[in-house]
């Protein structure tokens, strides 16, 4: 595991002081249960497929493992791998539904200073309205719902 | 008063959850607890908070005993140098933790 240095840990200390600086004079607000990342451990969570997966989890909430996997056209073993690790972090849960297991977004994301992160494609065929950004500059999900032009500012 | 819990991703195996109550842009009450996750789980590491009326750590590796901190500082003063304290240290931290696992 690859160890943090003084200036990384640094940085580390002066985000978490803006933040909590912002909300103690009311210049930040940010969802009761935030989860915060940096740009690098966001990164390391996020990959381009695990964000299009949390992505159709959130627009389109598939009913099984197998239908997100038919979704976005890969293996269902890659998509389960990709699940457990996302459930691992507490950002979704698998509910037991009989023989499936229905994925649902389970935490608030607050992803800060991304800036352009991915590229995430959709199938047209996908598309239920036309909110889905082919570029996302900072993607913040509360209870499952996009409050992005809420933050915005901030 | 107003309450608000957040987690901060310190790396992708090593959170740090952080509630605070603020009043009048004043920290009141404030907890901070390190957590790492090891195999499939996250296990609590080390804890600071002010619950109880009284600053308190639990270093976890050490055994799930609280040890009362004195400080006279105002408690926003107190929550920069805890949240300090855990930033810079939660790497020996979690060695000490994994060490005293075995």
């Amino acid at each position: 595991m690859k160890r943090l240095n003084k200036k990384e840990l640094e940085k580390k200390a002066k985000i978490i002081d803006g933040i909590v600086n912002g909300l103690l004079n009311n210049t930040l607000d940010i969802p009761n249960n935030a989860v915060i990342y940096e740009p690098e451990v966001l990164l390391e969570i996020f990959t381009k497929k695990r964000l299009e997966l949390v992505q159709y989890i959130k627009n389109f909430k598939p009913k099984s493992v197998t239908k997100l996997a038919e979704m976005t056209g890969r293996k269902k073993q890659a998509v389960n791998r990709d699940l457990k690790f996302l459930q691992k972090h507490e950002l979704i849960t698998l509910e037991k539904k009989g023989r499936f297991a229905i994925p649902k977004l389970e935490q608030r994301i607050m992803l800060l200073n991304v800036g352009e992160l991915y590229a995430v494609d959709m199938p047209k065929s996908a598309l239920v309205s036309n909110r889905q950004a082919t570029k996302i500059k900072a993607q913040v999900f509360v209870d499952g719902t996009s409050v992005n032009e809420k933050t915005t500012g901030h | 008063m107003v309450k608000k819990n957040f987690r901060i991703g310190l790396t992708a195996h090593d959170e740090l959850d952080v509630m605070i109550v603020k009043e009048k842009g004043d920290i009141t009450r404030f907890t901070l607890n390190y957590r790492t996750l090891i195999g499939s789980r996250w296990h609590d590491i080390f804890r600071i908070d002010s619950a109880h009326g009284f600053l308190h750590e639990h270093r976890f590796w050490k055994g799930p005993e609280s040890r009362r901190l004195g400080s006279e500082k105002p408690l926003n003063n107190i929550f920069t140098e805890c949240k300090n304290v855990i930033v810079y240290n939660f790497q020996k931290y979690r060695d000490y933790y994994k060490k005293a696992r075995k």
